[in-house]
C-alpha cells in the first residue's frame, strides 16, 4: 500500500500540472498578500457586528423559528461581541489578524486544486486505460483505489502547508513584526481564550484538509462512476461551489432533510464569523456547526469510498 | 509439461450478449500460444479474463492459482497488453517503469534491466509521447516483464507496427524461452512464424486448438489428380474432403513415395497457411 502511494506521488510530482499549481499557489497569495496589505485601513477593520432584524425582516429571512427565540440569541450575540471588544487588547485589528483573516479564502481555493488533482489523478488511466496496468498488480483494485485517495490527499496537505508558510513569510514580511506573539481571542467551549493566531490557523488548516479529504473521496468516486470523463470533473465543481446554494434552495422550499446531507457543509467559509452563527438564516434554523459538518461528512464520506469499491469492480 | 493456466467452463456475457461461451482450455510452461479469430470473436475479452480485468462465471487458474479466490497470488505471474499499449505519456521509458516498478514493488534495479531487455535506452529523456508505436509496444512488454511472469499475454502486439517493428517484436517475443506467451492478432501470417499452437475462437467458443510444431508436424494439402484413391493410399478421410493433414517432412515423403507407386498424379505439396486453416475452420463450424 505505502509503495502504492509512493509510486502516485512519484507520477504526479513529474506533471507540469504540480509545477504550475505550486505557483500558483506561491505567487497568487504572495500578490494578493500585497494587494489586500496595501488596501487595508486599520481604523475601518471593526468588528464586524450584524444590526438586529426587524420582525419584517426576520420572517422575510428567516423561514422557521420563533422571533422571540431570535431576540435572545440576538441578545447573547450582543453580550458576546461585547465582551470581545472589552477583552481585546489595543492592537486587536492589526494586520496580522486583518491578514489572516483572509488565509480561509486561500484555503477553500486550494480545495479546486484538490478536485483537479483527485480528478487527473485517475481520469488519466482510465481514458488512456493505464488503468489496466494498475489492476494487473498483485495489490488488487481496493488497494489502488485508496493508494490515488491518500495520494491525492497527501498532495493537497503539501499545498495547504505551501500556502501556509508563504502566509508566514508574508506576513512577517508586510508587517515587520513577530507574527508568533500576536494572539486571537476565540471560543473554546462558552469562554473566550487567547491563543497564539498562527496556532489558530495552522489548527484551521487541517479543519479545511479534511474538508479537503472529502471533496477527494467525492470526486474520486464521480470520477469513477463516469469512468474519467470530465463529466466527474464539472459535477464535482459543481458540488463544491453550488452546495450551499442548493441548500438554501431546498430549505427555502421547507425540505429541511438538506441538514442531513453533505451539501451545507461543504463550505467552510460559511463558519467563519462563529459570532454570527444567530444572524444566518441556514445555520440558525438548521442549527448547522462543524461538528456536525464532521460527522455528517464523516458518514458520507465512508458511503462514497464502500461505493467507489463496488463501481472500481467492474470490468475495465 | 506443467499447466500453467486452465480455463474451465468460463462464460462471459456483456448486456444480453453471449461474448464468450463456456470456454475450457489448459495451457502449457515454456511455449507460444496464438489466439486466432475473426473481429468480435471474443479474443480479447479472454485475455482480459485471463488478466483478471474481467468478470466472468468458471474457473481462471494461473500457475494453479484460482484467479478468483487468491487473485494476487495468481496475478503474480501474469501480466501483459490488452487492446493497446497505454502509458503516462508525459514521463519518460524510465520514469513509466519506474512507475509501475513501485506499483508492483519491484526492486529499482530491475528497471533499467527489463529497459535493456527490450532495446529501450533508460538515460532517454525523450516523454513517451514523442515514442513510435514500436517503442511503445516494446515499453509495454518491458512493464509487463516487470514481475518476471510466467506467462505473457499480448493483445494484438503487431497492430500498426512497421514491417521491421513485426521483425523486432518477433525477435523480442522469440527470446523469452521460459515464459508461456499468448498473442492474439489479426495479422495471422505474423503469429504463424512465432507459435507454437494455435487456438481458433469463433463466437465465444475455442472451436479448436491446432498443434504447429509439435513434433515438427504443419499442415500439409496434396493436391492429387485423384482424393477418393489417395485417402485409401494414406489411410486418411481427410484427404478425400481436400483437408490438410498434419505431417512432418519425413511423413510427407512417405506420403508421396506412397501415392505416386499407386499411380496417383501428385501436382503439389504445400503446407497450409494458418489463414486458410482458420477459414477452413470457419467454414466448418458455419457448414455445422
Amino acid at each position: 500500500m505505502i509503495e502504492l502511494i509512493f509510486a502516485e506521488l512519484y507520477k504526479e510530482s513529474r506533471k507540469a500540472s504540480f509545477k504550475v499549481f505550486t505557483l500558483l499557489i506561491i505567487f497568487v497569495s504572495i500578490f494578493s498578500l500585497i494587494l489586500i496589505n496595501k488596501n487595508i485601513s486599520l481604523e475601518s477593520e471593526q468588528i464586524v457586528s450584524y444590526p438586529q432584524y426587524s420582525l419584517g425582516e426576520y420572517k422575510e429571512v428567516n423561514k422557521y423559528g420563533s422571533y422571540e427565540q431570535y431576540l435572545e440569541d440576538y441578545a447573547n450575540y450582543e453580550q458576546i461581541i461585547e465582551k470581545e471588544i472589552k477583552k481585546s487588547t489595543s492592537n486587536s485589528n492589526s494586520k496580522i489578524k486583518i491578514l489572516f483573516s483572509y488565509y480561509p479564502m486561500f484555503l477553500f481555493a486550494i480545495g479546486l486544486i484538490t478536485i483537479f488533482v483527485s480528478f487527473h489523478i485517475l481520469s488519466y488511466d482510465f481514458q488512456n486505460k493505464s488503468i489496466r496496468y494498475l489492476f494487473m498488480s498483485d495489490k488488487g483494485r481496493v488497494k489502488v483505489l485508496f493508494s490515488k485517495i491518500f495520494a491525492s490527499v497527501l498532495i493537497s496537505i503539501f499545498f495547504a502547508i505551501v500556502l501556509f508558510f508563504v502566509y508566514l513569510f508574508m506576513l512577517s514580511l508586510l508587517t515587520r513584526e513577530n507574527i508568533f506573539l500576536e494572539g486571537i481571542y476565540i471560543f473554546i467551549g462558552e469562554s473566550l481564550k487567547l491563543i497564539p493566531i498562527v496556532l489558530y490557523y495552522f489548527v484551521k488548516t487541517f479543519f479545511y484538509i479534511f474538508l479537503m479529504a472529502f471533496t477527494s473521496v467525492i470526486t474520486i468516486f464521480l470520477t469513477i462512476c463516469f469512468r474519467g470523463s470530465t463529466i466527474a470533473l464539472i459535477i464535482s465543481n459543481v458540488i463544491y461551489f453550488c452546495s450551499l446554494l442548493f441548500s438554501q434552495l431546498f430549505f427555502s422550499y421547507g425540505y429541511t432533510f438538506i441538514k442531513y446531507t453533505f451539501l451545507p457543509y461543504m463550505d467552510f467559509t460559511y463558519f467563519e464569523k462563529p459570532s454570527s452563527v444567530a444572524l444566518n438564516n441556514l445555520i440558525y434554523n438548521l442549527d448547522l456547526s462543524l461538528v456536525n459538518a464532521f460527522s455528517i461528512m464523516s458518514v458520507y464520506g465512508l458511503l462514497f469510498i464502500i461505493l467507489s469499491l463496488k463501481f472500481i469492480k467492474r470490468d475495465v | 509439461m506443467e499447466k500453467v493456466i486452465e480455463v474451465k467452463h468460463v462464460t462471459k456475457e456483456i448486456g444480453n450478449n453471449l461474448i464468450i461461451d463456456d470456454v475450457s482450455f489448459a495451457l502449457e510452461e515454456g511455449r507460444i500460444y496464438g489466439l486466432v479469430g475473426q473481429n468480435g470473436s471474443g479474443k480479447s475479452t479472454l485475455l482480459k479474463i485471463i488478466l483478471g480485468l474481467y468478470d466472468s462465471s468458471g474457473e481462471v487458474f494461473i500457475n494453479g492459482k484460482n484467479l478468483r479466490n487468491n487473485f494476487s497470488e495468481a496475478m503474480k505471474y501474469v501480466s501483459g497488453i490488452v487492446d493497446y499499449v497505454s502509458f503516462y505519456d508525459y514521463l519518460t521509458a524510465y520514469e513509466n517503469v519506474r512507475y509501475f516498478s513501485m506499483v508492483y514493488d519491484v526492486h529499482f534495479s530491475k528497471v533499467r534491466e527489463v529497459l535493456d531487455l527490450v532495446g529501450l535506452d533508460a538515460k532517454d529523456k525523450k516523454p513517451v509521447s514523442k515514442y513510435s508505436l514500436g517503442m511503445k509496444q516494446r515499453l509495454g512488454i518491458a512493464i509487463s516483464l516487470l514481475k518476471e511472469p510466467k506467462v505473457l499475454i499480448l493483445d494484438e502486439p503487431m497492430n500498426g507496427l512497421d514491417p521491421i517493428g513485426i521483425a523486432e517484436l518477433r525477435k523480442l517475443l522469440l527470446s523469452f524461452k521460459d515464459k508461456t506467451i499468448i498473442i492474439s492478432s489479426h495479422i495471422i501470417s505474423e503469429i504463424e512464424k512465432i507459435v507454437d499452437e494455435v487456438l481458433f475462437i469463433n463466437n465465444g467458443k475455442i472451436i479448436r486448438k491446432s498443434i504447429k510444431r509439435e513434433d515438427d508436424r504443419i499442415p500439409i494439402l496434396f493436391r492429387v489428380n485423384d482424393y477418393e484413391s489417395a485417402a485409401k493410399v494414406l489411410d486418411n478421410p481427410l484427404l478425400n474432403e481436400e483437408k490438410a493433414i498434419y505431417m512432418n517432412d519425413l511423413e510427407v515423403a512417405e506420403a508421396v513415395n506412397k501415392l505416386s507407386k499407386s499411380d496417383i498424379d501428385v501436382y503439389r505439396v504445400e503446407s497450409e497457411s494458418l489463414e486458410s486453416e482458420l477459414l477452413r475452420m470457419l467454414e466448418g463450424v458455419n457448414n455445422d
